[in-house]
């Protein structure tokens, strides 16, 4: 590939100048093959909430997930069957003060014909909710992503500052 | 995603990797590496921005074969992120290692965080290992130097290692953001 040919092209970015409880993707194009979302300065109004993320609205038990985390001392994993949202940091906990960041990748998200898979990489460099996290989620669907809404677990908000980006990558 | 620029050791090794005057046109860069060490021993390799040798906190999660390890540091000690390892002529089949660092939000005047996904790679099955890591900084100045390292003493980045930065911009089209 040409060294300036660029395979990713930004489809959306918001920059957080109010607190929110989420934040939303819509209208994607389905003219790429997968998507990339990166999130970056993550900071949220309370700590110890893990973030999720639910396609096309659906809030049906049609997510699940694998992940591993390692805190600096510790390694733990987690898995969760058929609920109701995928976490991609379920346990990547944004704190107050210490930026978090993470980059989801959607693979083949305009097939109509498989499930879709998405991989997520998560981190908390802050010194009090410090890990390094990654995450393999599967939506039950075969509808093409066209909204990503990010949210909190529980009542925790996102913080002014907080950066998400949306590219789409070329076949 | 655009190339920045790309560099490949010559013969003879180099003790450090350098990317300087690193435009400030971007909104996140990614770093990749493909490496090898000159010593007799696996090294982790080590990441400095702006030359700051100071306050860096990085934190690994690593598979070794069978087994998992967590790698810790505090803030103050490190002087640098660790980016994962990289092995030496302990391994067979001179492999190089892999190494991607995503840096978001490069030019802001937040801190600096730096995301790696690694993988070192052998021909024997008791050597090998892929991991993830972490760091952070409270370098609030646009970053316009990157300098790659090793911290086993000694060791050299081998002939062949290859590192590459890439500058990705955000924007808007083909989707909307709320």
């Amino acid at each position: 590939m040409p060294e300036n040919v660029s395979a990713l092209t930004p489809l959306a970015t918001i920059t957080l100048t109010g607190t929110q409880s989420t934040v939303t993707f819509s209208s994607i194009s389905g003219s790429y093959r997968d998507l990339i979302l990166v999130g970056s300065n993550i900071l949220s109004s309370t700590n110890n909430d893990a973030m999720s993320v639910r396609l096309n609205t659906d809030s049906g038990s049609n997510y699940s997930y694998i992940s591993g985390r390692g805190d600096g001392g510790n390694a733990s994993y987690s898995n969760e069957q058929n609920v109701a949202q995928s976490q991609h940091s379920p346990v990547m906990i944004p704190s107050t003060t210490g930026p978090a960041d993470f980059v989801i990748h959607f693979l083949d998200y305009a097939q109509t014909d498989k499930h879709k898979t998405f991989i997520s990489r998560a981190n908390t460099p802050d010194a009090t909710f410090r890990g390094a996290g990654m995450t393999v989620n599967r939506w039950a669907s075969t509808s093409a992503i066209t909204t990503i809404t990010l949210r909190f677990n529980s009542a925790a908000t996102y913080a002014v500052g907080s950066t998400f980006s949306l590219y789409g990558v070329s076949a | 995603m655009q190339l920045i620029s790309t560099t490949t050791v010559g013969a003879g090794g180099s003790a450090s990797i350098t990317f300087s005057s690193i435009p400030g046109t971007y909104t996140d860069l990614v770093l990749m590496l493909s490496a090898r060490n000159t010593g007799s021993g696996n090294s982790f390799v080590l990441l400095q921005a702006n030359g700051v040798t100071s306050s860096y906190e990085t934190v690994i999660l690593r598979g070794e074969t069978s087994a998992t390890s967590t790698t810790g540091t505090s803030v103050g000690v490190n002087n640098a992120v660790w980016i994962g390892m990289t092995g030496g002529s302990n391994l067979t089949g001179t492999p190089f290692s892999s190494h991607q660092v995503y840096i978001p939000n490069y030019t802001s005047t937040t801190k600096k965080t730096f995301s790696t996904d690694y993988s070192k790679e052998s021909n024997s099955s008791s050597t090998y290992e892929n991991g993830l890591s972490t760091g952070v900084n409270n370098i609030t100045s646009v970053i316009t130097s990157l300098t790659l390292t090793l911290l086993l003493s000694g060791a050299t980045f081998a002939q062949y290692s290859t590192a590459s930065l890439y500058g990705i911009l955000k924007g808007s089209g083909g989707a909307t953001a709320s």
